[in-house]
């Protein structure tokens, strides 16, 4: 049995009558790319919350790393983007940066490492005095990546990372994406941009709250014989797959 | 610009509004909230203030006589017991005692407002200073023999004066009580004699607060006012922001404790009050001569310790409310009563009876009265404990109650 990274088992999520996730599987295993897809309100960013412990499921369990999600160890390990752009606006790049080093227990000097680093990558060291708050739109996408990679996580949870982002930067996030996959990072990542999801190694397409299809895009789009994960999508929607 | 589009955006307003249901309710709401509160507010003059009686006054006047050489007794004529009577006791709730001494700690230690002391020959005394004045020669004999010749000389005066030992910490307070006593005194002495004046028999001693003014009175108020408007303000928008910005999210997934996050905030906003009192006594005193009799540092303790409640009930609101607007929307909810029901502006005494327990429910009423002990009073720690007490509660309460909440929010149950 393969050591999974992300192992959700039956999770059941409820908002009053509507039931937003249903009896949901799902396992990543190291080194994944793994895209949660699905159109708005098919329940991904419930799932991403289930699995990084935002909220608690009604049913069912989750593990990482094969820890409970509870476990307080758990959480130097892994990092979260939620869907907004979560930084402090009124903070400089800096501050920001360095706020969320210390929030994970980071050392001075830790930070100072990390900060350079990850400036670099986002291209914001030019902007490192800047407030967060008058960097353009897709510079705060990389600040807010930024932050969450500060901890050089071993799991990362983005919830539509790429959402408003232009193609340039949304290209750039992939090729960063892959950069951790090959240091053995596992990505979880939600999406509705098809062409992005094509570049997981492994797709869960959700609908409804229920994990309707799983598999490498290719070969869901063999299964069903078709050209793009879109008609994937509605075949599976349609049932005719 | 047309009558179109102008009646499409009227339209779009009241659309808007009536989806959002707090903010409507908050329309119909808030007048009847303000029209209540200032009409209490302002419905009367300070009643129910208590004040202590001590009456020794034996009621007999002793009067010197040239001749036989001597004193006659007069009997009955009791004016202390007259003037009591007069008492205007919807404004003063009287008790009497017969111990002066016990009647003064009873002020001291915040138990009444003030003594008024009748010595033991105060009718003798007033008679005897009532009959020099009009220079009388002779007096009728009680039991219907010869006039006496009053010995004008020998007439003493020395306890013909009430003694008024007043707590002048609450201006208003202190008016209303010289003022009630003065009446009765203008009606029953000055009417029935007018020679004399009431400032004649009446002698106003402060135990706290002499010379106070209202803005003595008020500066401690206005201090712990201001620290209940910015600490609500600060704490309900930036944790609200936090809550709307995804951040509070990202520290939920971290390491960082629910407790870390409340105590964080609470050290920067504990700080920020501190700041702003300083603030206000430096101004205070510099601009407008304010009196701080008792220890700063004890008063600075005091806000910090009612802005940690403030704080935490400023995080309770916060997890109400779902985005910034809606949390704005709370502050006037809290500000409005604490500044019209905690006794900053108008004593909790000129409310009426039935909301007088509304203000002790608001904890601006402790913090305020506490700050007004130390810095008109001069009072310690010991003597304000029970305000501070209720400023722990306040804090410890609205503390857990919001690390609760928050411990619930970030694993949602």
């Amino acid at each position: 049995m393969a050591d999974y990274v992300v192992e959700a088992r039956g999770l059941v999520r409820r908002y009053g009558d509507l039931v937003a996730v249903d009896r949901l599987d799902f396992m990543v295993e190291k080194g994944e790319v793994y895209g949660l897809i699905g159109p708005n309100g098919s329940g991904k960013t419930t799932v991403i919350k289930l699995v990084c412990g935002l909220l608690k499921p009604h049913a069912g369990s989750v593990r990482v790393l094969g820890m409970q999600v509870a476990d307080p160890k758990l959480s130097h390990q892994i990092g979260y983007m939620p869907q907004e752009i979560a930084i402090y606006p009124d903070l400089t790049v800096h501050d920001n940066v360095r706020f969320f080093g210390e929030v994970y227990g980071l050392s001075k000097k830790e930070v100072e490492k990390r900060e350079e680093e990850l400036l670099d990558f986002a291209g914001l060291t030019e902007k490192r005095n800047a407030l967060a708050s008058t960097l353009s739109g897709g510079l705060k996408h990389r600040l807010s990546f930024a932050c969450t990679l500060v901890h050089t996580p071993k799991v990362l949870f983005l919830d539509e990372p790429t959402v408003g982002v232009d193609p340039e930067l949304r290209f750039s996030f992939w090729e960063f994406f892959y950069d951790l996959r090959k240091k053995g990072v596992t990505t979880i990542i939600t999406t509705h941009y098809m062409d992005e999801a094509r570049k997981c190694t492994r797709v869960g397409l959700i609908r409804r709250g229920k994990m309707v299809a799983e598999d490498h895009p290719k070969k869901l789009m063999e299964k069903t014989g078709t050209g793009s994960l879109e008609d994937v999508f509605l075949a599976f929607s349609r049932g005719e797959a | 610009m047309g009558a179109t589009m102008i009646l499409a955006m009227a339209r779009n307003i009241l659309l808007r509004l009536v989806h959002d249901r707090r903010t409507l309710g908050m329309i119909f709401v808030m007048p009847i909230i303000f029209i209540g509160l200032f009409g209490f507010a302002f419905a009367g003059e300070p009643e129910d203030i208590g004040t202590v009686v001590v009456n020794l006054d034996t009621g007999i006047a002793s009067i010197p006589v040239k001749e036989p050489v001597g004193n006659i007794t007069i009997p009955g004529l009791n004016l202390a017991e007259g003037i009591i009577d007069g008492f205007d006791t919807k404004t003063l709730t009287l008790h009497f005692s017969d111990d002066a001494d016990e009647a003064l700690k009873k002020v001291e230690n915040g138990e009444a407002w003030a003594v008024v002391y009748f010595p033991e020959n105060f009718t003798s005394h007033l008679y005897g200073k009532l009959l020099k004045i009009m220079k009388t020669g002779t007096i009728p004999d009680p039991i219907g023999g010869q006039d006496y010749s009053v010995d004008l000389q020998n007439i003493s005066t020395s306890d013909a004066t009430i003694d008024l030992r007043i707590d002048g910490s609450n201006t208003q307070v202190a008016a209303a009580i010289i003022q009630s006593i003065s009446e009765t005194l203008s009606k029953s002495v000055e009417e029935s004699h007018p020679d004399l004046s009431f400032s004649d028999v009446l002698n106003i001693r402060y135990v706290y607060g002499e010379n106070a003014r209202f803005i003595d009175f008020f500066a401690p108020g206005i201090m712990a006012l201001v620290v209940t408007n910015i600490t609500i303000m600060l704490t309900i928008v930036s944790f609200v922001r936090e809550k709307t910005n995804g951040t509070l999210d990202r520290l939920f997934v971290s390491p960082m404790k629910s407790t870390d996050i409340v105590l964080g905030y609470t050290v920067t906003f504990s700080l920020v009050a501190l700041f702003q009192s300083v603030e206000i006594i430096a101004v205070g005193v510099l601009l407008f001569d304010i009196r701080i009799v008792g220890s700063i540092a004890l008063a600075l303790m005091i806000i910090v310790l009612y802005a940690i409640g403030l704080l935490g009930l400023g995080f309770l609101l916060s997890t109400i409310a779902k985005n910034e607007f809606q949390a704005i929307q709370f502050i006037p909810l809290i500000i409005l009563p604490s500044i019209i029901l905690a006794g900053v502006i108008w004593p909790i005494e000129s409310m009426p009876p039935i909301i007088r327990p509304v203000s002790y429910a608001i904890p601006l009423t402790y913090a305020a009265e506490a700050l007004r002990s130390v810095m008109i009073r001069g009072w310690g720690p010991l003597e304000i404990g029970v305000d501070i007490l209720a400023l722990i509660i306040f804090a410890v309460l609205t503390f857990s109650l919001s690390i609760l909440i928050m411990r619930r929010k970030a694993h949602q149950s």
